[in-house]
């Protein structure tokens, strides 16, 4: 009997010994993967997120933990300290540097409120000064959303929320093309994405290219696609056609029309 | 003249009725009740961001109720299974059941089974709130989609924003996040169990299943410091933790899932597979216990 025990013991440490090669392959594929294997808790991370962060942290709860920091993160935008803010949105991204809401509300907070908070800041000597303040919360979120985008190359929505910023905060629409191309050669894109591209094209100035670019919207099928605008572009082609004096023989979209009577298909 | 009396097969038929009681056993006690409302508080809590976008939103109630999930699951789970072996000892109930022609084996995993259908239950109900609160969430977040682009001027249909938020809310990958949940609280079950064989009283029980929970998370740390420059005696605790300690940051994928990340499903039957194989070998080692044990 006690023969028996001894040899079931054995076999169960054998089992324990074996469990360690398992969960060497499981991290090994966790780790290729990129789902959050191997992430230590530094020194650093540990001292800024204090004690009981950091032990819920090593308990396995990242999300929240990264909730939390988020949480102060908000408090101080609705406070505006504008730099307590970004220290906690710079945790926040460093715990979950995978969170695109992270990186895209961050980046609007960057360019967007604490811009414009700065902008009218009374405490600075000079307009000069904030316009100049106002500018580097504008490029601080241009270079959060870049960094955002080196963690997450797969996302369509922070290289749309770059595109964003140049348009809007950098006055540069041209500038946002690529970024709005990109964002839109992702298959998960909506499609107003692809809109935007033409869209930035006629701020900019270069009629010819936002014409070729409704044409190749015009020319998708429009069956697959029932929720795209496609009233809208027909709209936006005319006047590409019109401001390009495109001859009538070779103009592409249709003649004005009331909404409701553009049927989904050409 | 020797007497060879029958040997007596296991029977599926007494663990399930095993199961079934002690199922019912643990649904009386109060603290099931409080653990449980106290999950299902912190799940519903997670609607008091409202005020935040819409991506935030999706986002906290996830992770709200994820954790939640893991963290009642896990404490049902400890408190609930420390008690089964004590209770039976304390209030005499064990002697008839093992007086019958009942396997030691029998009783103890039977007991696990209806830990374990206790534990479906538990997780099962906490889904279903989470899931409730996920649509209500969307149907407002719809709701507000739909105003904004009727809105004059709009040049994104309701339909492109609504693509988004189903997006998000509608998400399968969300099921295996729940799964690995449920393997992991039996885990947790399975070496409560294991502790309640040796253990004098409840507290030692809970509170070791605590250590060993937060040390399990701990366990790829361990390993990584067992081969490191640290002295023989902290390497050697090390590889002790390492040897026997579970790795329960392999079930961490609920992040991911939140995250939007792809998790195959490849990696969640292995990450089960193993799982069910450390919950058998503690169920193994607490039966070769139970068997020597004195009654």
């Amino acid at each position: 009997m006690r023969k028996r025990a001894l040899l079931a013991v054995a076999l169960l440490l054998l089992a324990f010994a074996a469990k360690g090669p398992w969960e060497h392959h499981l991290r090994a594929q966790r780790h290729a993967r990129r789902l959050g294997a191997g992430e230590s808790l530094s020194v650093e991370l540990r001292a800024r997120l204090g004690q009981n962060l950091a032990v819920a942290l090593l308990s396995g709860f990242r999300g929240i933990v990264a909730d939390f920091v988020w949480l102060g993160a908000h408090t101080a935008w609705e406070d505006q300290k504008w730099y307590k803010m970004r220290e906690g949105i710079e945790l926040a991204v460093l715990l979950q540097p995978h969170s695109i809401s992270f990186w895209d509300i961050g980046a609007w907070h960057f360019a967007w409120n604490a811009s414009y908070g700065e902008s009218v800041n009374p405490k600075y000597p000079s307009d000069a000064y904030r316009l100049k303040v106002q500018r580097d919360w504008i490029l601080a979120g241009k270079a959060f959303l870049e960094r955002g985008i080196l963690n997450n190359p797969e996302s369509w929505d922070l290289k749309f929320k770059l595109g964003w910023i140049y348009y809007q905060k950098l006055n540069d629409p041209l500038g946002a093309v690529p970024w709005f191309q990109q964002a839109e050669a992702d298959p998960e894109a909506p499609l107003y994405v692809g809109r935007m591209v033409g869209h930035m094209f006629v701020k900019g100035g270069r009629h010819d290219k936002a014409y070729a670019w409704w044409k190749r919207l015009w020319f998708e099928d429009h069956a697959k696609h029932p929720e795209q605008l496609w009233y809208k572009i027909a709209q936006w082609g005319r006047e590409a056609e019109e401001k390009l004096r495109i001859p009538t023989s070779q103009r592409v979209f249709p003649p004005v029309q009331k909404k409701s009577k553009i049927p989904n298909s050409r | 003249m020797k007497t060879s009396t029958p040997r007596l097969g296991f029977s599926f038929g007494r663990l399930w009725t095993i199961g079934r009681n002690t199922m019912t056993e643990v649904i009386r006690q109060k603290f099931f009740y409080i653990l449980l409302v106290f999950g299902l508080v912190v799940i519903a809590s997670s609607r008091f961001f409202a005020q935040f976008s819409s991506a935030e939103q999706i986002k906290f109630i996830k992770d709200f109720s994820l954790a939640a999930m893991t963290v009642f699951g896990a404490l049902i789970a400890m408190v609930g299974t420390a008690e089964l072996l004590p209770l039976e000892l304390e209030n005499r109930t064990i002697y008839p059941i093992l007086a019958k022609p009942v396997h030691r084996a029998e009783f103890l995993l039977g007991k696990f089974a209806g830990m374990a259908m206790l534990l479906l239950l538990t997780i099962l109900l906490m889904s279903l709130i989470f899931e409730g609160l996920l649509l209500y969430t969307e149907h407002q977040l719809l709701a507000g989609a739909a105003a904004n682009a009727s809105a004059p001027g709009a040049e994104v249909s309701a339909q492109e924003i609504a693509g988004q938020i189903l997006h998000q809310t509608r998400d399968p990958a969300l099921l295996k996040a729940i799964f690995l949940i449920g393997i992991k609280a039996l885990i947790v079950c399975a070496i409560s169990l294991l502790i309640s064989t040796f253990a004098t009283s409840v507290i030692f029980n809970v509170i070791s299943s605590v250590i060993i929970y937060i040390c399990g998370h701990l366990e790829a740390g361990a390993r990584q410091a067992s081969l490191g420059d640290q002295s023989p005696i902290v390497r050697g605790l090390m590889l002790v933790v390492a040897f026997f300690v579970p790795d329960l940051s392999a079930f961490n994928l609920a992040d991911a899932v939140v995250l939007g990340q792809h998790i195959p499903l490849r990696l969640v039957a292995n990450t089960a597979a193993y799982g069910i194989f450390y919950a058998a070998i503690a169920l193994a080692l607490a039966i070769l216990i139970f068997q020597e044990k004195e009654i």
